[in-house]
């Protein structure tokens, strides 16, 4: 719950400090409805802005800065939220742009929480309504846009895209099967099944069928086996005849080969040599004989060769030796060529020292120095180095030191310098400071400026008002005070023109009463003349004479009496008979008269009238003329016109006393500005000076005499620092100094530790190099002298041993060692050739040697073979050599052969005739003849070429019978077929349950949206219609909703049952619409706990009365759940809610 | 042919029954040659030419065992033949089968059960001599020269509204003696009874060993005597889950042992995912995969299996899976695929509702309230009961049989298709508004 306390709109727009104070809360149940009144450019709108601006902060993009810029618009109010007041300002900074009420920043967060989460533009578009907002936040919410658009057709977020998911949800049901339709899942699926049915029928072979195709099988494979029978039985008997055929010849070729063998009946049956062998065995003998004679005659040739060979075992001995000494001759030859160069080196290396040592080390001439002495260790050399650098080091930074003690002492002087200058130039201090900060200058020039700020413009409007009052010439320094208020000049004013109407009215009335007396009179006189007519008076007075005279008569009884009262009478009579003849004249006459007494009477009445209202007319005039006289204007005025005056001279004195009262407020601060102005104008010798400007020279000075100071503060510890520095950098200088005059000790020390005094130290000290120089040159020579050593020892050695081989191999030598050696090597070799060949010679000779007994054993190996073989043959048989041996064996093996063919020729006979033995055999070919048995063949053969015809015959019918079943086949279509089938009846099942899930699940949630709307359209849409039922005074007295696509759109019915638009109203009817769509959404919040500020901003334009005054009640009614503020121009507004709320509402004015 | 002179043709060099000291004897039942396997999954035609005639498969695997195993028997306890099934090519194939093992000297003992019974292919097809079909009457016949006696009655008509056993002869007094009986046993409620008899009378007649048939489930009853239901060597569909085998009988020394050997040659099975805790659709899809591929992992060897998925529990993404179902179904196949050797005929959900937040008081969940509601009126119930009547008209026969086998179950179908469909709808509508 939100409530607006109050508003400061401080910078914002055209305000300038303006203020909305909405009171205290009321009492529960108690509206909290205000209408805010101000003509137009008064700043309704701004001030609603400005409400929102305090809510929401500040847009990057301003359109309330024309007046203020804006870095200086600000906002504050006093929020009561939840039943604390807070205060909070908003300014147009980044965020956090919240104050609270003593200027702490504040989150974003601080404010927003108690929104509703409303976003600024919701905010805009709910509850803060002008012509352009009401009708596109109006719009939105008819077209469910935004949460309460929403709200108000579905009640919750994500039901319209329902029907989406439904249309998706019936497509996919349709998909799946749709009533006749043939393009569905299912319907495919059937074909698919119907297709599979019909392959199943034409493939399938049901029982009966199967079992006729067996039996046939079966018949056919009967038969077939029947004519193989009989076939069979024909060939047995063709086989018969055949064999006896065959038969006949071996049966004679038997008895002749019998016949043959019977002298060799001691001849062994099996013989196992094998001829091949004997063959072999003969090759072999007449090899080995041959063989062994020409072995016998080379091993003689090579004993022989053996013989003549010369051998000398002294030069055997020294071959190793000799090539021993290979390598000590090769090193003999190289130093024969290197010798005398490597020499000569060495000499010119001892020749390059002794120069070193004069010329580098400055041996003098007369003292001769070894080298050698002046050679140093590598580690003595390094510490001369090492010793020698530290020297130079020290020597040189110990000069660098004292470079810098000079310059900074160079440095202090300038320093010094500088402050003097400094302290020369600093003014005498003034007490412009103690001024300055007495006052609190800059604070006081703050407050001077918003003092000013606020002043200057009341002044300029106390000026303004004044000037306005100037008349005919005359104008006002000060506002002039007036006996009369401006409601009672406009009473007074009110009254003159009323008396001076009723006196004008009068006066035409009186004389329309005067021309009418005059027509009366006439009319009368014209009567009276033209008639001749006796009046009534005198008819009267006829009458009175006559009576007077009766009287007389009556008293006298005479005839003179009697006569004249005959006289009168016969006057009366007379006249009476004359009115009678003229009496409708005298009546008419008589009207008249009467008329006439009766219009002058009320002449007499009005002319009394005329002259109080024309009395009344002039008090009320004199009272205005004096008033002006007293107002001091000099000149006549018209009434009006002072009326007029008046007005403006409230506007003018309501100016002074703003004017007065801002000076009373900022009094204080111009009064210390006066009197910083008096201390400073002296200091600062300006005469007349504005304080803006004094303020600002004393500012400057004040700066410049600080930084001032700044500065000699700044030269003073700079000299400061730089002496410290200095002390410190000579004690640094005369350590160093020390340092180094210690190292030159040292150096010098060593110098003379390791040098003769012929050697000049002061070149050491330069350099170093002469020293390494002479170093590296020993080195040299030191492996040079190692050199020719070796090459004269290698020469010696080579020498020595050729003269020593020379003289145990018996060779004489000559002094030329390369010469002998060559010759001995010469000799070794010779030897060794001789000796190789004869070892040759006897290996060759032990290898024949040995050949040739190997043959013998061959030889000796065959004899014995033969003599074994012979013994197998019977006695008388020739076998004494190789070769009878090999004609026996050959005629055996003859023999053999027959006796196994009579044996195979008798078993062929038995097997052709397939009998057991031989007599049987000869039996039953006995008595036969080829040509008996050919006759009884022939025959046989034409039987079965018939038998063969039909049993070729019977296996086709049978394989085609078998081929027949066979086709039947356990193959395995058919089963493919029906398992396919069912899996597409599972498939069918499947889509028609999903279909039917889906369709069902579809109809359900279709229900059930349908009754979901119906029950949440109410809340919202209830609140709705009752409050554009209320606003429209019952003229739409139904809302609905229509579904239209996806969306839904808003109907208002009328009375007659007429559905409208939106868009189809009238600008008054739909903004009633759109107030009741506001009234009823500011209801839902408020239900929901968020009770916000609702501004409207004169929407009501567009209202009749009536409904204006239900707008009221609407306000009114909301001001009750929250806070209802309108804002209007229009008094008539005022007045419609002042009669509908009493004072149960609240007005404010602005402007005023 | 003569009880007890039985042909053999036995395999050169076999060694005589006789001089066997062990011997093995395989058994069956229900094989339903050529009965189609009722599964979705089959759509997927590389796991149809994979399984294609499954049943044929799995019978043509119990010869290969029976050659494998050198057995001297085979008996088949009835139920060879579907009753629906009546192609003649189905004999051919079973005359082949049956051809090998009398190539390989194995006897053959068939009893017929109701389905044979009812099939007109069983009295035509022209068995190889190595079978022994028992007839009505029952009879025994010797294996061989062995001291084993087989024992059997046959159905003579689709039903055998009474106990068969009194048509069996006593045992063979000293000898091994097997029955023979194709029998729901004691029966289940609602379902017909096929020669009933209970475990206890089997027990008392006084045989070694009861092959029985009938009921698809592999059943030991007892051990002394054995009575036993070897189940279905295929399953057909999901309610025959599981693996299926023969039973494979040695027989040392009058001693009796048994045990099962492989048959199928896919195997249907329920598998459970628990997606608990799931936050997000890729973990729930890794759930799905490596319960998957744990499940593959754990097959035996060259194991083939049609899988009935499950998702069961709470996770936060129980809407978006509802919402998403056809997705989910389609991504389990696929993952399923990866493997070679799953295959997923059907996903199920089974997922909690996320426990109630403060957004169940959402337009959605009164809808879904409202939905529920709906579903509970008499009006909705009749408009829904035409809509059911009118699609399921749509669908062949055997199949509206199935799904409506009397009048309960349409109004059972009804409401749940409601009710499933409501939930889908409740779905997507959250899904929607997310």
């Amino acid at each position: 719950m939100m409530r607006l306390r109050q508003l400061d709109l401080e910078l914002f727009g055209g305000f300038s400090g303006q203020s909305f104070d909405f009171g205290a809360p009321r009492g529960d149940g108690e509206p909290d409805f205000h209408v805010i009144i101000g003509r137009n450019e008064a700043g309704k709108t701004t001030t609603m802005e400005g409400f929102l601006r305090l809510l929401y902060g500040f847009p990057h993009r301003e359109p309330y800065d024309f007046l203020h810029q804006r870095k200086n618009l600000r906002v504050s109010g006093v929020l009561d939220i939840d039943g604390t007041e807070m205060a909070f300002t908003r300014l147009p900074n980044r965020e956090p742009s919240l104050r609270d009420a003593r200027g702490a920043e504040l989150p974003t967060s601080a404010l927003q929480a108690h929104l509703g989460g409303l976003s600024e533009e919701d905010y805009r578009n709910l509850f803060c309504l002008d012509d352009a907002t009401i009708e596109r936040g109006g719009e939105e919410i008819t077209r469910a846009k935004g949460d309460i658009g929403r709200l108000l057709f579905s009640a919750a977020a994500g039901i319209s895209d329902l029907s989406e998911v439904l249309d998706r949800v019936r497509a996919e049901a349709d998909g799946l099967y749709r009533k006749r339709a043939s393009t569905t899942r299912l319907a495919s699926l059937k074909k698919d099944h119907a297709e599979v049915e019909r392959q199943i029928r034409e493939l399938d072979i049901s029982a009966a069928q199967y079992r006729k195709l067996k039996q046939a099988a079966d018949e056919a494979d009967a038969e077939e086996k029947r004519a193989l029978e009989h076939r069979r039985g024909l060939f047995a008997a063709k086989a018969q005849l055949e064999a006896r055929g065959k038969a006949l010849p071996l049966l004679g070729e038997i008895d002749a080969l019998g016949a043959r063998l019977v002298p060799f009946a001691a001849w062994p049956a099996r013989l196992d040599i094998d001829p091949e062998t004997l063959v072999r065995m003969l090759t072999d003998q007449a090899t080995a004989q041959s063989r062994e004679h020409a072995l016998g005659a080379e091993i003689d040739t090579l004993r022989a060769e053996l013989a003549g060979i010369e051998q000398h075992p002294e030069h055997l001995a020294i071959s190793g030796e000799i090539e021993e000494l290979d390598a000590l001759r090769s090193r003999y030859m190289t130093a024969d060529l290197d010798l005398d160069r490597r020499r000569r080196a060495l000499s010119g290396i001892l020749q390059d020292m002794r120069q070193v040592v004069a010329r580098d080390l400055g041996a003098s001439g007369d003292v001769d120095v070894d080298p050698d002495r002046l050679v140093l260790s590598s580690a003595a050399l390094s510490d001369l180095d090492a010793l020698r650098d530290a020297m130079r080091d020290a020597e040189r930074l110990a000069e660098t030191e004292r470079s810098e003690v000079a310059d900074l002492a160079a440095r202090i002087v300038a320093a010094e310098e500088a402050q003097r200058k400094l302290a020369g130039e600093m003014s005498a201090g003034s007490d412009l400071e103690e001024v300055c900060a007495r006052f609190d200058i800059d604070a006081l020039s703050q407050r001077f400026i918003a003092a000013t700020s606020a002043v200057e413009p009341a002044r300029a409007r106390a000026q303004g008002a004044l000037d306005a009052l100037s008349i005919k010439g005359q104008s006002f320094d000060a506002v002039p005070t007036c006996p009369l208020t401006l409601e009672e000049a406009e009473a007074l004013l009110d009254s003159v023109q009323k008396v001076t109407l009723r006196h004008d009215a009068a006066l035409r009335e009186i004389g329309e009463h005067r021309a009418e007396l005059a027509e009366r009179a006439a009319r009368i006189g014209r009567i009276k003349a033209t008639s001749g007519l006796i009046e009534d008076a005198q008819a009267q007075s006829l009458r009175a004479g006559r009576d007077d005279l009766w009287a007389e008569h009556r008293a006298q009884l005479n005839a003179a009496t009697a006569a004249e009262f005959e006289e009168a009478m016969v006057r009366v009579d007379t006249a009476m008979d004359l009115r009678l003849s003229h009496a409708a004249d005298l009546g008419t006459l008589r009207q008249h008269e009467q008329d006439l007494a009766a219009l002058e009477a009320r002449a007499g009445l009005m002319d009394q009238q005329i002259a109080a209202l024309a009395a009344e007319r002039q008090t009320a005039l004199d009272g205005l003329t004096s008033a002006v006289r007293q107002a001091g204007i000099g000149a006549p005025m018209m009434p009006e016109a002072f009326v007029a005056w008046l007005r403006k001279l409230g506007t003018a004195a309501q100016a002074a006393a703003e004017l007065r009262r801002l000076q009373e407020d900022h009094r204080e601060t111009f009064a210390r500005a006066e009197r910083l102005i008096e201390r400073l104008a002296p200091l600062l010798r300006r005469e007349e000076p504005r304080f803006e400007d004094i303020v600002a020279e004393a500012k400057a000075i004040l700066t410049g005499q600080r930084a001032h100071k700044e500065k000699l503060r700044a030269a003073r510890s700079r000299v400061e620092d730089l002496a410290g520095e200095r002390e410190k950098r000579v004690a640094k200088l005369a350590d160093m100094e020390r340092k180094a005059a210690s190292l030159r000790r040292d150096w010098a020390e060593k110098i003379a530790q390791l040098f003769p005094e012929a050697v000049n130290a002061s070149l050491l000290e330069a350099s170093l190099k002469p020293l390494h120089d002479l170093r590296a040159l020993d080195t040299e020579r030191i492996a040079l002298e190692r050199q020719v050593l070796g090459m004269e020892a290698d020469q010696a050695q080579f020498s020595a041993r050729v003269r020593d081989l020379g003289a145990r191999a018996g060779v004489e030598v000559s002094e030329a060692p390369r010469a002998d050696y060559d010759a001995l090597v010469a000799k070794a070799d010779e030897a060794v050739a001789a000796e190789e060949k004869s070892r040759d010679l006897e290996e060759r000779i032990a290898a024949q040697d040995q050949a040739l007994s190997e043959t013998r054993r061959t030889l000796d190996d065959i004899r014995l073979a033969v003599e074994k073989m012979a013994r197998l043959f019977p006695e008388g048989v020739e076998t004494g050599s190789l070769e009878a041996l090999r004609q026996a064996v050959s005629t055996a093996a003859q023999v053999i052969g027959d006796r196994g063919r009579l044996a195979q020729l008798e078993r062929d006979l038995l097997a052709t005739l397939a009998l057991a033995d031989l007599d049987a055999a000869r039996q039953s070919l006995a008595e036969t003849s080829q040509a008996d048995l050919r006759a009884r063949l022939e025959e046989v053969e034409a039987d079965l070429e018939t038998a063969e015809a039909l049993y070729k015959a019977k296996i086709e019918a049978r394989a085609a019978a078998e081929q027949e079943l066979l086709s039947i086949g356990g193959d395995a279509e058919v089963v493919r077929l029906v398992e396919r089938k069912t899996t597409l009846e599972l498939e069918m099942q499947e889509a028609a349950l999903r279909h039917l899930e889906l369709s069902l699940g579809y109809h359900l949630a279709d229900a059930a949206i349908r009754r979901y709307r119906d029950t949440h359209r109410s809340a919202m849409m209830q609140a709705t219609e009752t409050a554009f039922a209320e606003l429209t005074n019952g003229a739409y007295s139904q809302l609905r909703t229509q579904i239209d696509g996806a969306s839904e759109t808003l109907l208002a019915f009328d009375s007659k049952g007429m559905a409208r638009q939106a868009q189809d109203m009238s600008k008054g009817t739909r903004f009633q619409l759109y107030l009741a769509l506001r009234a009823a959404a500011y209801e839902q919040l408020a239900h929901q706990g968020t009770s916000l500020p609702f501004f409207c901003d004169d929407i009501f334009e567009t209202f009749d009365e009536d409904r204006t005054r239900s707008a009221c009640r609407v306000m009114e009614r909301l001001g009750r759940r929250g806070q209802a503020i309108y804002l209007t121009h229009h008094r008539h507004v005022v007045d419609i809610a002042r009669e509908v709320c009493a004072d149960r509402v609240q007005i404010h004015q602005i402007g005023v | 042919m003569r009880p007890g002179a039985l042909k053999l043709h036995r395999r050169e060099g076999a060694p005589e029954f006789g001089r066997r000291s062990l011997i093995k004897i395989l058994h069956t039942a229900d094989i339903h040659l050529d009965s189609p396997l009722k599964s979705l999954a089959l759509r997927n035609e590389t796991l149809r030419d994979h399984i294609q005639s499954a049943t044929r498969q799995a019978f043509a695997r119990i010869i290969d065992t029976a050659l494998a195993e050198g057995v001297a028997a085979l008996l088949i306890a009835g139920d060879l033949f579907d009753g629906a099934q009546r192609c003649a090519k189905t004999a051919a194939f079973l005359s082949g089968q049956i051809e090998r093992l009398r190539a390989a000297g194995i006897a053959v003992f068939y009893i017929k059960g109701n389905h044979d019974a009812e099939n007109p292919i069983t009295g035509e097809v022209a068995l190889p001599d190595n079978v022994h079909v028992f007839d009505g009457r029952g009879g025994k016949v010797r294996l061989g020269d062995t001291d084993i006696w087989i024992h059997g009655v046959s159905f003579t008509g689709r039903h055998a509204p009474d106990s068969l056993l009194p048509k069996f002869g006593a045992p063979v007094p000293g000898a091994v003696n097997i029955a023979m009986l194709h029998s729901s046993l004691a029966g289940a409620v609602g379902h017909d009874t096929y020669a009933p008899c209970s475990v206890d009378d089997l027990a008392a007649l006084g045989f070694d060993y009861w092959a029985l048939g009938h009921i698809h489930k592999r059943q030991v009853y007892r051990d002394a005597p054995w009575i036993v239901m070897p189940g279905i060597p295929q399953g057909r569909d999901i309610g025959e889950a599981g693996a299926k085998s023969a039973t494979l009988l040695t027989i040392e020394a009058g001693q009796i042992t048994v045990e099962e050997v492989p048959t199928s040659v896919v195997t249907f099975l329920l598998h459970d995912i628990d997606v608990t805790g799931a936050e997000s659709d890729d973990e729930i899809r890794q759930r799905v995969r490596s319960a998957l591929h744990a499940l593959s992992a754990s097959l035996a060897p060259g194991e083939t299996v049609i899988l009935r998925l499950t998702l069961a529990g709470r996770t936060a993404r129980h809407w978006q899976v509802l919402r998403d179902a056809a997705i989910w179904a389609e991504t389990a196949v696929q993952i399923a695929e990866e493997t070679g050797r799953l295959w997923v005929e059907k996903l199920c959900l089974a997922l909690e509702a996320p426990r109630a937040t403060a957004a169940d008081t959402a337009a959605t969940d009164e809808i879904a309230r409202l939905m529920a509601q709906i579903s509970t009126e008499a009006g909705f119930a009749a408009q829904a009961l035409a809509e059911v009547e009118e699609v399921l008209a749509q669908l062949p026969p055997a199949r509206r049989a199935a799904l409506l086998p009397d009048e309960a179950a349409m109004s059972a179908l009804v409401r749940d298709l409601a009710a499933s469909g409501g939930t889908h709808l409740v779905a997507l509508m959250k899904g929607a508004s997310e």
